[in-house]
């Protein structure tokens, strides 16, 4: 093995990844360097040693226990964070890229590229790494246990690269997983993929959920000894012998530590030497002959320019893995409001017990509505010449982009509404509400998001490919959430006050009439926008 | 013979880059034109402004009598184009781009289904057609792409290197397709780098340098103009751009 080749290759590595990722203005070019990496870990080290020693003294004296638990259990959660950082990594970005890989046709070994691309992982991720070290540091000292952090952290860099191996076994076999299933069978696979990703998103965000990680500390902490067997807690039992004055057990685990990354290395390189395929893999989606087909789209009024357009923006959304994310999006909005909520008891109900279910789906649906709408428009990449080359009129544009979100969102919407309506016991006017309000927000947010997708489209097609422009996304979300608060803000007024000279049901009905004015107005201004922005768009190929 | 493509001192500038200056160029109907020139000399762009991908900064173009800068969408119903390098929506199966391609020309389900068989059979990519582009091979896309550009019947054709990636026998369907077209009364615009592909089949060629058409004509007009007669395209090609001695370059690269 060359370390040179693995030095220079893991450079290439961490720099393609620093600027896949960020885009940033020329004002912030140094975040593109690798030294941007070790700067940012300076800080968090830092950062992390003063921000935990203010709080040394007070957790020294009421929790010392606490202190020995968190340098004991430091070097197996790190292996997880590095682990399910990397997939994350892994499942997001674009399958473009996996095809293009330029190492496989340099003079590179295998093991020479599963060392640099583990080291550029850790590198990547360090700052994990910077932080506990620093946080961990203010600890160690305030407890006198300088020697075991200084233990503590060596175990934790062999941990990173156990958890930086993970990711390459993953990278190595899902690679031939995929290429294997596709070859069986097409679009049941891209649906199962779809799903994989989806939960895998939302696993991964949850897990960071500060109440999910409590009580997964919480549960995991009991019994590492007991679990002595399962290599990935060696490292932490290293640490834990030491603490005991069991140096024999001490060095028996640091052993089996090591080994078990020499081994668990090798393993990698020969996964990525058996099935690694630099090639994109063939996938058939049906065998049946072609007849075309009018389909729904034009019994809901879509000429064929307007549903072709909408039938390709389905597929890209279901095929494309970078698009997972938007997906999991909604679920894991509403599974992260919920998980607080559903752990605090409710006794009688209120008016914002009212709102425990609907607020979290509706800011789901909302939040959906507008990043898929937002995205529509950059989410052609490179592609795009193929519209700009077409006879499409602009009005059949800004209607089939619409139709898209709306197409998808209102079934997601209907089947929210009947469920919440049948298991949420809600009552008829709390039903109808919600109804009427996230049927409002789907067409008042979709014509919103296009309107932001259309000013600030992000064309360009990296690793991460964002869709749309920084500036446009955090504009975006502002006026989504503005409108969102707008389209609400009649039930608000209905919930908590009362109009002498109006009775209930009126009041409830004048209401509803409200809110379906404002969505009209908002959905016309942003749709007359739309097809202003859109006339300025077309004027010129932007790439 | 009215000209189907009229460009008009047409010029497009890129910051200080001129990329084209005072191009005036007429094609008729059922001519194959050949647009010749080394690398940055302004044929991509140029082909982008006769379909209205890109505006110009100063003269028109008319297809057809139907001006660009006024009535694109017009223009784009009777052109059809393929780009130096094409991307197409990798997610789609050949069969869906394809699909997609015609509807957006609100072709009828009959003839697209027709249109869309007989060019994957021409092509030999009927037994893939159901699989996702993504794993198409470059000249299998560009394939598809000829393909989706010929779907709605084009009175003018803009094929920019259309040839890249082609095997022998499908570059040689291309070739054979564009000189039936042309008998047909489709005009095309042909841009290659290969000069005995534009020698057989362009009527007239333009050899463009630096944004600016050199000369314009047969080959036997450039020659006589060119004060070359007997001589090969390549070597009037070289002489026009200035890029004529190499020798200098090879030598110092083989040292």
């Amino acid at each position: 093995m060359n370390l040179k080749t693995v030095h220079r290759l893991a450079t290439v590595l961490i720099i393609s990844q620093l600027r896949a990722t960020r885009r940033t203005s020329s004002g912030f070019d140094f975040l593109r360097r690798p030294s941007a990496i070790l700067f940012i870990d300076t800080v968090a080290f830092v950062g992390a040693f003063i921000f935990v020693q203010r709080f040394a003294s007070f957790l020294a004296s009421n929790s010392s226990l606490l202190i020995v638990q968190v340098l004991i259990d430091l070097p197996m959660f790190l292996i997880f964070v590095v682990m399910l950082s990397g997939l994350l990594w892994e499942l997001s970005y674009s399958f473009t890229f996996t095809s293009s890989d330029m190492v496989n046709y340099l003079p590179v070994s295998a093991s020479e590229y599963v060392l640099a691309s583990s080291t550029s992982t850790v590198f990547y991720y360090s700052i994990f790494l910077a932080a506990t070290s620093g946080g961990t540091l203010a600890l160690a000292l305030q407890s006198k246990l300088l020697t075991t952090w200084a233990l503590m952290i060596a175990m934790n860099l062999v941990a990173v690269f156990i958890g930086a191996f993970g990711v390459e076994a993953l990278r190595a076999f899902t690679n031939r997983a995929s290429s294997l299933l596709y070859r069986r069978s097409g679009k049941s696979v891209l649906i199962l993929r779809m799903v994989v990703l989806i939960a895998a998103l939302v696993f991964f965000q949850l897990i960071f959920n500060p109440t999910v990680m409590l009580s997964l500390l919480g549960s995991v902490t009991g019994g590492v000894k007991a679990v002595w067997y399962f290599p990935l807690v060696w490292p932490s039992l290293v640490v834990l012998s030491f603490l005991e004055d069991n140096l024999l057990s001490a060095s028996l685990y640091a052993f089996l530590t090591f080994f078990f990354a020499g081994f668990f290395f090798s393993i990698c390189v020969r996964l990525r030497q058996v099935y690694w395929m630099p090639v994109p893999v063939s996938v058939r989606l049906s065998t049946s002959a072609y007849a075309p087909k009018l389909g729904f789209l034009s019994r809901l009024g879509l000429n064929l320019t307007e549903a072709a357009i909408v039938r390709k923006d389905l597929k890209s959304l279901t095929r494309r893995r970078e698009m997972a994310r938007i997906l999991a999006l909604p679920i894991l909005i509403v599974v992260s409001m919920m998980i607080p909520s559903l752990t605090s008891a409710r006794e009688t109900p209120t008016p914002y017990s009212v709102m425990f279910w609907p607020l979290p789906i509706l800011f789901g649906i909302m939040l959906f509505v507008l990043m898929n709408s937002m995205i529509s428009i950059g989410q052609e990449g490179y592609a795009i010449w193929n519209l700009y080359s077409s006879p499409i009129m602009p009005k059949e544009f800004v209607k089939a982009k619409m139709s898209m979100n709306i197409i998808l969102s209102l079934p997601v919407a209907l089947a929210f509404w009947i469920g919440i309506t049948i298991f949420g016991h809600l009552s008829f006017k709390a039903s109808t509400a919600f109804l009427l309000v996230s049927t409002s927000l789907i067409f008042a947010e979709s014509l919103l998001g296009l309107m932001i997708g259309i000013r600030f489209p992000d064309f360009s097609e990296t690793l991460r490919s964002r869709f749309v422009g920084i500036s446009g996304m955090l504009l975006g979300m502002l006026l989504g959430i503005v409108v969102a608060g707008i389209i609400a803000a009649p039930y608000g007024v209905y919930l908590f006050f009362k109009l002498q000279w109006m009775s209930r049901s009126m009041y409830f009905i004048l209401t509803s009439l409200v809110t379906l004015s404002l969505t009209t107005v908002i959905s016309v201004i942003g749709y007359r926008s739309s097809l202003i922005r859109v006339k300025e768009l077309f004027r010129e190929l932007p790439i | 013979m009215k000209p189907v493509l009229e460009i008009k001192s047409v010029a497009k500038y890129f910051g200080d880059t001129r990329a084209v200056q005072e191009v005036t160029l007429n094609v008729n109907e059922g001519e194959i034109f050949g647009l010749l020139g080394p690398n940055g000399s302004g044929k991509s762009t140029l082909m982008k402004m006769m379909l209205g991908l890109l505006k110009p900064d100063a003269g028109s173009i008319s297809v057809d009598d139907i001006d660009v800068q006024k009535n694109p969408l017009d223009v784009r119903r009777i052109v059809g184009y393929v780009p130096e390098s094409p991307r197409v929506y990798d997610f789609l199966t050949a069969i869906e781009y394809l699909d997609f391609v015609a509807d957006v020309h609100k072709m009828d389900p009959q003839s697209k289904k027709d249109r869309i068989n007989e060019f994957l059979r021409a092509f030999e990519l009927k037994d893939r057609e159901n699989d996702m582009l993504s794993g198409y091979s470059q000249g299998m896309k560009q394939k598809v792409v000829i393909t989706a550009a010929l779907l709605h019947r084009p009175r003018l054709l803009i094929l920019d290197e259309p040839l890249n990636g082609l095997d022998p026998k499908s570059a040689k369907i291309v070739k054979d397709l564009i000189h039936k077209l042309a008998t047909e009364g489709v005009t095309t615009i042909f841009s290659t780098h290969v000069l005995e592909i534009a020698e057989a089949i362009c009527n007239r060629i333009a050899i463009m340098y630096q944004g600016q058409v050199l000369a314009e004509g047969t080959t036997t007009e450039l020659r006589k103009k060119a004060g070359m007669p007997g001589s090969t395209l390549e070597e009037l090609f070289l002489k026009l751009t200035g890029t004529g001695d190499v020798r200098d370059v090879v030598e110092a690269l083989l040292k």
